[in-house]
């Protein structure tokens, strides 16, 4: 294995541990370190493609600004339900679950498997630039779209977290 | 290949980074443990509250402002990363991409009228 | 690229959506000028106004022929100019039902109610008027933020507070999945342009990456079935119904589900019908056909059969409502010839009587203050026009002859049939599916009017709303017009292929 290989698996490893680990662990704050490994990993295998605006972006838009608002929002919220004694699943749903997920597994690998991948030439250079001329040209109306969808993200979370009967009273 | 070469060995300082931080503590707790006393008693695993007795619970239910600001904080973020690129390239774009882009901040600008408006900036 | 080729481009194909997006814009601004005391009464007619000045400017540009701006990020054609007069036409409709919504809350959030409703019917346009894989994914996710706010839109409310957590988590889940199939696609092909792709993915056909193709095919899938509420991912419908305001729900089970069905046709008739399966026979569709037809059996088998248990109204309108989606997928299960005109027909149908059923149910509903089928008792003896225009709207659903809705699956059953005789499985279940939600529709039917004593009931405590008549009228006239003459919808749609 190569050495970019070898550095690709240790990454891969945590991205999926920290996955793993988000989906285990019983405490709010620790799921939401586990997930910033994951955001991380994802964050240095862009970096490992040369994809460094990607990279950066994913730190600034998920390891800072998702997580900030996790954080509140756990910070918002009572967690008396932690220590309560866990719901049982039956281990008939448990079955079930594994069985599918590990057919989706197996399936995909034997398609995966076969395939020869041709090596692709890296693009080492300005990538910021490169993604800056080709988004304001060719991508202008997804882009514009964003911006409407930025603003309804926002306009529906002031609105869903405001509270009426405060304002009411003032 | 000459390239990419340089470009990870740019890395490299990073990664030299990431094994010490993640070395530093786990040595320095390593070695505390080793050489620590230990002998527990009630008063010392108590809570630090400067000197006061514990009275309430550690978690405080924060004011949904705080959640306001964050959420603001986000869209933002997002918008300055389409903002980047768009410096960047400024110079080969020309006037369409100044309009785009003028376009593109008005729309959050009316987002950010609109919070201000629903008093979500206000801290009362 | 110069200003010079962005200008000239046609722009003024866009028309109908910069209507709705300025309209959208403006009214949002009006709203945070005006005072808390003044009557947000006019939002509703406003943007009512402007959904029917965007269908006329649709109709107008109608004879434009085709065009595409920026490497098919936005497609202007025949297909698109169809499938967007029936968002147009189902959101115009939801609209004036919206004026007259009541809930608890509603004073707050009425402009936001409007404006949210248009800003997710120009999501849904984009879906239906897009050749790009990241614009119509945009699109979507613009559609369903805007649904996921309508939703939660009824603070007070817990039962829509658990649908909108519900709703909001699948999903964000089932748009997850659906973006890990369309990177499948991006890294097979290097592009997003879905002409390009056409072209690229026709050349790998007989090597390995077909069986990538495949899997891409099973992940997209599973992302378009949970926005049509189709089964097995269908689980949020009633909940979501149940818990929305009416007009919401009519515009989730009429707007978005077309928005559903038309992004599934662009995507799966662009990628996979020219793409070939490993061994390189057939084409990828025709071999994906049965994952397509299992989907549709199961869809229709479900949906009529746990629609038969339902007490509350519009849990059994949510069960119906996957039931027609699984109708809906037989001509694409069947790869009809004339699917494009099936589908388009059935929406349509689906379109006027759904919203015109909603509309009865949401004068009744909040008159009653009832969400339960007995809220319809002896309606005929308490509200005449009201029990007998629902009479329509049901055999309608029911598809009996005489109205639109017989002649939509009288359609999907003839091509199916006309195109390959194996198509009988699917044609029986449907047939059979139809014959069960007759007990359904009819139990609401024998409810309003051999139900009830006469000297018990009640007469109805408020009038029916202006807003409302109109719905209603235009519904009960499309209805029976539609099905006694569907040449008057279908000829345009030849005009516009021919």
């Amino acid at each position: 294995m190569s050495s970019s290989g070898i550095v690709f698996s240790i990454i891969a490893i945590c991205a999926i541990l920290g996955g793993l680990m988000m989906i285990t662990l019983k405490k709010v704050m620790h799921m939401t370190v586990a997930m910033i490994l994951t955001y991380f990993s994802i964050a240095a295998l862009y970096v490992l493609l040369t994809a460094e605006f990607v990279a950066v972006a994913q730190v600034l838009v998920y390891s800072g600004g998702i997580t900030i608002l996790m954080v509140f929002g756990i910070m918002l919220t009572y967690h008396k339900a932690e220590n309560r004694d866990e719901e049982k699943v039956s281990s008939f749903r448990k079955l079930i679950t594994f069985l599918s997920v590990a057919t989706l597994g197996i399936v995909s690998y034997f398609l995966v498997a076969p395939v020869d991948f041709v090596a692709e030439e890296i693009f080492v250079g300005d990538h910021t630039k490169a993604i800056g001329e080709i988004l304001y040209t060719n991508y202008i109306i997804p882009f514009e779209l964003v911006s409407i969808l930025l603003l309804v993200a926002l306009i529906g979370a002031v609105l869903l977290a405001k509270k009426d009967k405060e304002e009411a009273n003032e | 290949m000459d390239a990419l070469n340089t470009y990870f060995n740019s890395y490299t300082i990073v990664g030299v980074f990431l094994v010490i931080g993640i070395l530093l503590p786990l040595v320095a707790w390593g070695i505390g443990a080793l050489v620590q006393p230990h002998e527990p008693n009630e008063e010392k695993e108590k809570t630090y509250e400067s000197g006061l007795d514990p009275f309430h619970e550690a978690t405080v239910k924060f004011h949904v402002r705080y959640y306001h600001i964050a959420i603001l904080f986000v869209i933002f973020d997002v918008e300055t990363i389409f903002l980047y690129p768009w410096a960047v390239a400024y110079d080969k774009l020309g006037l369409f991409a100044l309009i785009e882009m003028l376009i593109f901040v008005t729309l959050l600008l009316i987002g950010l009228l609109y919070a201000w408006k629903k008093k979500v900036l206000k801290w009362m | 690229m110069d200003l010079q080729t962005l200008l000239s481009f046609h722009w003024d194909t866009m028309m109908p959506e910069f209507i709705i997006l300025i309209s959208a814009t403006v009214l949002s601004l009006i709203d945070l000028f005006i005072g808390r005391s003044f009557s947000r009464k006019f939002f509703g007619w406003a943007s009512f106004i402007a959904v029917v000045a965007a269908l006329v400017s649709l109709i107008s540009l109608s004879d434009h022929g085709v065009t595409t701006i920026l490497n098919n990020s936005y497609v202007f054609d025949s297909f698109s100019i169809v499938f967007k007069a029936i968002l147009l036409i189902g959101t115009a409709l939801v609209i004036l039902m919206a004026i007259s919504d009541k809930f608890e809350n509603i004073e707050e959030v009425k402009s936001e109610y409007f404006y949210l409703l248009m800003t997710g019917l120009l999501g849904a346009m984009f879906m239906s008027s897009s050749g790009d894989l990241i614009t119509l994914f945009i699109g979507l996710e613009l559609l369903s933020i805007s649904s996921y706010i309508l939703v939660a839109i009824r603070k007070e409310n817990s039962k829509s507070n658990e649908a909108a957590m519900k709703y909001i988590i699948n999903g964000s889940i089932a748009s997850a999945i659906l973006l890990f199939g369309l990177s499948y696609i991006y890294g097979l092909t290097g592009s997003t342009d879905l002409a390009a792709v056409q072209q690229i993915v026709s050349t790998l056909s007989g090597t390995e990456l077909s069986g990538l193709l495949g899997l891409s095919f099973l992940f997209i899938i599973v992302g378009f079935t949970f926005k049509i509420a189709a089964a097995p991912f269908h689980m949020w419908a009633p909940d979501v119904y149940q818990g929305a305001s009416t007009p919401v729900a009519a515009f989730l089970s009429v707007v978005s589900k077309s928005a559903g069905f038309i992004i599934i046709i662009r995507v799966l008739l662009n990628i996979y019908a020219g793409a070939y399966s490993p061994d390189g026979q057939l084409p990828l569709l025709i071999n994906m056909q049965n994952y397509i037809f299992t989907i549709s059996a199961i869809t229709i088998i479900l949906g009529n059969a746990v629609a038969l248990m339902q007490t509350n109204i519009k849990r059994m309108f949510a069960y119906s409502s996957v039931a027609h989606a699984g109708y809906i997928l037989v001509p694409l299960a069947a790869v009809s010839p004339l699917l494009f005109e099936n589908i388009w027909f059935y929406l349509l149908a689906y379109t006027v009587t759904n919203i015109g059923a909603f509309a009865v149910i949401q004068y009744v509903v909040s008159d009653e203050n009832n969400e339960n089928i007995e809220a319809f008792r002896g309606l005929y003896k308490r509200k005449r026009s009201m029990a007998i225009a629902l009479l329509f709207f049901l055999i309608s659903l029911a598809g009996i002859p005489g109205t639109v809705g017989f002649i939509a699956k009288l359609q999907i059953i003839a091509s199916a049939l006309a195109n390959n005789p194996i198509n009988i499985t699917i044609v029986v279940i449907m047939i059979l599916g139809t014959l069960v939600s007759y007990f359904y529709y009819f139990r609401v039917i024998a409810e309003m009017f051999f139900k009830g004593d006469r000297l018990e009931l009640q007469p109805p405590k408020n009038e029916i709303p202006f807003n409302l008549i109109v719905v209603i009228g235009v519904c009960v006239a499309a209805t029976i017009v539609l099905g006694l003459m569907p040449n008057l919808a279908l000829d345009n749609f030849y005009k516009l292929f021919s």
